[in-house]
């Protein structure tokens, strides 16, 4: 799996590509891990050029999510694709998520409230 | 009818191959884009499981895939020889509703869920010499 990430203002925004599953997750959790230690943490997934998603990388989102939020941030998700959106909705997981069209949109809602 | 029959070694970087092999078998067979993934993932799960449950690790075994399309049925079949399922769990696991509360929100036991759901049937066998058999199987729509 290619990770990238970058900053836009203040929120990381981490762009992954290839198969997000049990053999890529640790990757990116570690990556994760990294950007935790921002106060708050404000951090965007973008999952544009994910072509696969497993219950191992929804868990690796999960805990990282929970932790920002517990940190009074929040990891959001950006471009999700069918059929990568379809693993979402199986789990319920696009009502726990806060899910945007593009990875500016989803750093953009940061700002007013939380800048 | 087709089948096609593979040994791989139990390691998280195989799991991408083997479901490259259900994802071409499912479209010779004729599932769209959308059931072919659906089918990647259900075998995905299950390779996960084996590897994390039934093996406790990477690199202490094999894991052997029969995909076999036969009178509109669609069988994966995973045989390994590590520790035996319990299927007690397994009621247990795949009954565990997804919650959108932060505070309940699961951290992962989606695994089984997501076979339950894919798949028309889902079977555990173990032998006590041949090690475990996982059968799932999709009707053709």
């Amino acid at each position: 799996m290619e990770i990238k990430s970058h900053f836009h203002g203040q929120v990381a925004i981490i762009n992954l590509a290839g198969r997000f599953d049990a053999y890529s997750a640790p990757q990116v959790s570690d990556h994760l891990e990294k950007l935790l230690n921002q106060t708050p943490p404000q951090i965007v997934v973008n999952l544009e050029e994910v072509v696969f998603v497993d219950s191992t990388a929804l868990a690796t989102l999960v805990q990282a999510m929970k932790r920002c939020r517990q940190l009074e941030g929040d990891l959001r998700l950006a471009h999700l694709k069918q059929p990568v959106r379809m693993i979402f909705e199986l789990t319920r997981l696009d009502r726990a998520f806060e899910i945007f069209p593009d990875e500016t949109e989803a750093a953009d809602a940061f700002q007013p409230a939380e800048a | 009818m087709s089948q096609v029959e593979a040994v791989f070694p139990a390691r998280f970087a195989e799991i991408a191959r083997i479901c490259a092999l259900v994802q071409l078998e499912a479209a010779a067979a004729g599932f769209d884009e959308k059931e072919q993934f659906r089918l990647q993932l259900a075998c995905d799960e299950a390779c996960t499981n084996i590897i994390e449950h039934a093996y406790g690790g990477e690199n202490r075994g094999n894991i052997r895939v029969l995909i076999r399309q036969r009178d509109g049925s669609f069988l994966i079949q995973l045989h390994d020889t590590g520790r035996p399922f319990d299927p007690s769990n397994f009621e247990l696991e795949s009954s565990r509703q997804p919650s959108a509360d932060l505070a309940e929100l699961q951290e992962g036991g989606w695994g089984l869920h997501f076979m339950h759901s894919i798949m028309d049937e889902v079977r555990f066998d173990f032998d006590m010499d041949q090690g475990n058999t996982l059968t799932m199987i999709k009707v053709h729509p």
